[in-house]
């Protein structure tokens, strides 16, 4: 039986994401929920750009 | 993508652990304007628990491929994962859903995709009041090709269940599963009940609860999936789901 856990993967349903603040492809830095302005959003992490 | 998502009004934003030089040049190749973030050294991605571990050099630091769907507080509404490395996500269809841009899902949802099989899980709505049923929903979308399967189940496979870890004062009522479709494969006489490219099963809760707050609701849903040919693993897919609790109308008040 494989068994898959999914909830131990990032912060749970219904917490607040972390106000994370990382540099966008313009090397500004980009802190999440100000730059969102009250919008909903998606924060889709990917293996990588290159590959 | 991007802007059937800002039509809908969401933000978006990609993080991966690539340097800025490198995100810099995707972006121009593609033309993306939507943040391509650059997590370089993974810290971010290891501060919220998604580092693959088991990622090997050169490629260590990479997360778990997936997405986040946040409401307009911030908050986590919906949570989509591959936990295998190797796939892409495939893009708008699977937002679309987790976002409930389309379709009929209210509550916090939860998404899973292994091979063959994604696994889906939402409720008809956000939050309970006392002596509320809400229903459950587990969606399993089925590779072409591959099939799950229902009962009758002879010996030795696993039927599609979902089973709901107990919370005191929830009532958690029968499965309502769709029929299934017989299917034979070649040379064996034994008939199988089957599901094929996507199955939904319901399921009703009924909340008997006062002041317990957010209740999270554990959900593990099996399944083994098989070709004409070949079978994978039996799997079994743990989600968690929370409901936040309505505060009533009227309450009983403390007596003194």
């Amino acid at each position: 039986m494989v068994e898959v856990r999914f909830d131990e993967l990032g912060p749970p349903i219904g917490e607040r994401f972390p106000d994370v603040s990382l540099p966008g492809q313009d090397g500004t830095p980009v802190r999440l929920h100000s730059d969102r302005a009250g919008r909903p959003a998606l924060v889709v992490f990917h293996r990588s750009a290159r590959w | 993508m991007t802007e059937q998502l800002s039509r809908a009004g969401y933000a978006l934003y990609a993080v991966s652990y690539d340097s800025l030089e490198v995100l810099k040049g995707f972006a121009e190749k593609y033309g993306i304007t939507y943040p391509l973030l650059s997590d370089e050294g993974s810290k971010v991605i290891r501060k919220l628990g998604i580092l693959n571990e088991d990622a090997a050099a050169p490629v260590f630091g990479i997360p778990h491929p997936g997405t986040f769907v946040l409401d307009a507080d911030g908050t986590v509404r919906g949570k989509h994962f591959y936990p295998s490395y190797r796939e892409r996500d495939s893009g708008v269809g699977v937002l679309e859903h987790l976002a409930g841009i389309k379709g009929d899902r209210r509550g916090a949802s939860v998404e899973l995709a292994g091979d063959g099989v994604t696994v889906r899980a939402w409720f008809d709505k956000d939050a309970y009041a006392w002596g509320q049923r809400l229903w459950l929903t587990v969606e399993l979308e089925i590779a072409p090709g591959l099939h799950v399967y229902g009962r009758p189940i002879p010996d030795g496979y696993y039927p599609l269940e979902v089973a709901v870890a107990p919370i005191e004062r929830v009532v958690v009522g029968a499965s309502v599963f769709p029929s299934p479709a017989p299917f034979q494969l070649p040379g064996l006489d034994e008939e199988f009940a089957v599901y094929e490219q996507s199955v939904r099963v319901e399921l009703p809760l009924t909340f008997m609860v006062v002041d317990a707050g957010t209740l999270n609701v554990e959900l593990t849903v099996s399944y083994q999936a098989c070709s004409a040919t070949d079978c994978l693993s039996p799997a079994s897919v743990h989600l968690t789901l929370p409901v936040t609790e309505r505060a009533l109308v009227e309450r009983p008040k403390p007596a003194g």
